[in-house]
């Protein structure tokens, strides 16, 4: 009687115990997981960079449009008053997104079937701001005029990339 | 345990998966962060024909003395300036010179009157849609009276007040061909501050 007594209350305390460090060893709670989903970025050119209609002669110059749009030469180079204008494009993405904008290094225009060319080296603003989702963004550029420069309608092409900061 | 025993028999393809996973969401990654395109720069370049170094005469009647290049001319208006012009050639043929008033093609100059105001003729290509008259001289000569001229000379630059600016310009608004394909070039401001021996003429047109 007293063998079974000992042995009940040793149960019991087990029992208790078992009980006691199933509340004490394990907890649940709720946790929130999220994630913001950008819609693609995208560029789409607009105004081309045109740097106007220009004189060659002797030695040269440059002729810079700024993406403000304003136009100024240096050398001998001369301009008429024919219409020149900075270049654009639209970037579209999420809400106020900045991104970063990469420029090409310098490429060429080129006119009678690649025989002339000149270079140009385009420049802006590093980074960008979207609003509500769009931003113009304007670029400008230095065109490197040669001395004696041939005659004729210069064009080319180059990349504009940007990406979300 | 039979559940034990199918992860561990797909963890190759579970691995196979997570990798293909992992390339989508970089190649989506990619696609969404960054964007290019390409844009088109421009510039025209006009053909040009210019002159010979110029003396400056006195007008007729008379002998006609030379200035001497350098000194400055105390215009008697009208004055006459003689020229000749060299035209680079667009053909294979070379490059033609001619020289003086009445050239066929190129710069002519017609007369400057007695406000001094000066008439060019300009012979050029089948069409013309802009033309630029070039009038190397001193800045004392020209881009201080000329406040719509434009230069690439700074009138003010020290280098320049010192040796004369040579490349000072004068931007005549482009004007429709005359009969017989010369284009009459008016420059209307009175050029009464010329130097002798330092005015010549471009001209360059479409």
């Amino acid at each position: 009687m007293k063998n079974f007594t000992r042995f009940s209350l040793l149960a019991a305390v087990i029992a208790t115990a078992s009980t006691l460090s199933v509340s004490a060893l394990a907890a649940t709670a709720t946790g929130t997981a999220s994630a913001t989903v950008l819609a693609p970025i995208a560029i789409a050119a607009g105004t081309a960079l045109n740097f106007g209609t220009l004189a060659g002669n002797a030695s040269g110059g440059t002729v810079v449009v700024t993406a403000a749009g304003a136009r100024s030469t240096t050398g001998t180079v001369v301009v008429t008053g024919a219409a020149f204008s900075a270049g654009a494009f639209t970037v579209t993405g999420t809400g106020a997104s900045t991104f970063a904008v990469t420029y090409p290094g310098s490429f060429n225009v080129s006119a009678n079937a690649g025989a002339n060319t000149m270079a140009v080296v385009v420049n802006g603003a590093a980074t960008g701001t979207l609003v509500g989702g769009t931003v113009s963004l304007p670029v400008g550029g230095t065109l490197t005029v040669g001395a004696n420069q041939v005659a004729g309608s210069y064009t080319g092409t180059y990349t504009m990339t940007v990406e979300y900061n | 345990m039979r559940g034990s025993s199918f992860f561990r028999g797909s963890q190759p393809v579970l691995n196979a998966l997570a990798v293909c996973a992992l390339i989508v969401s970089v190649m989506l990654g990619y696609g969404v962060n960054a964007a290019s395109t390409s844009g088109t720069a421009s510039a025209t370049v006009l053909s040009q024909i210019s002159s010979q170094p110029v003396s400056i005469v006195s007008p007729a009647p008379g002998p006609a003395p030379v200035q001497q290049a350098s000194q400055p001319v105390s215009l008697s208006l009208p004055i006459r300036l003689s020229f000749s012009i060299d035209q680079p050639s667009r053909s294979a043929g070379g490059i033609a010179s001619r020289t003086g008033e009445g050239s066929s093609f190129g710069i002519t100059m017609i007369d400057v009157d007695a406000s001094g105001v000066a008439r060019f003729s300009v012979a050029g290509a089948g069409s013309t849609s802009g033309y630029i008259v070039q009038f190397p001289a001193s800045a004392d000569s020209l881009l201080r009276q000329f406040p719509s001229a434009a230069s690439t000379c700074d009138a003010d630059a020290a280098s320049n007040a010192a040796q004369g600016c040579k490349d000072a310009s004068l931007i005549v608004p482009a004007q429709a061909l005359e009969g017989g394909g010369r284009l009459a070039v008016e420059i209307s401001q009175a050029l009464s501050k010329l130097i002798a021996g330092e005015l010549s003429v471009q001209v360059n047109y479409n």
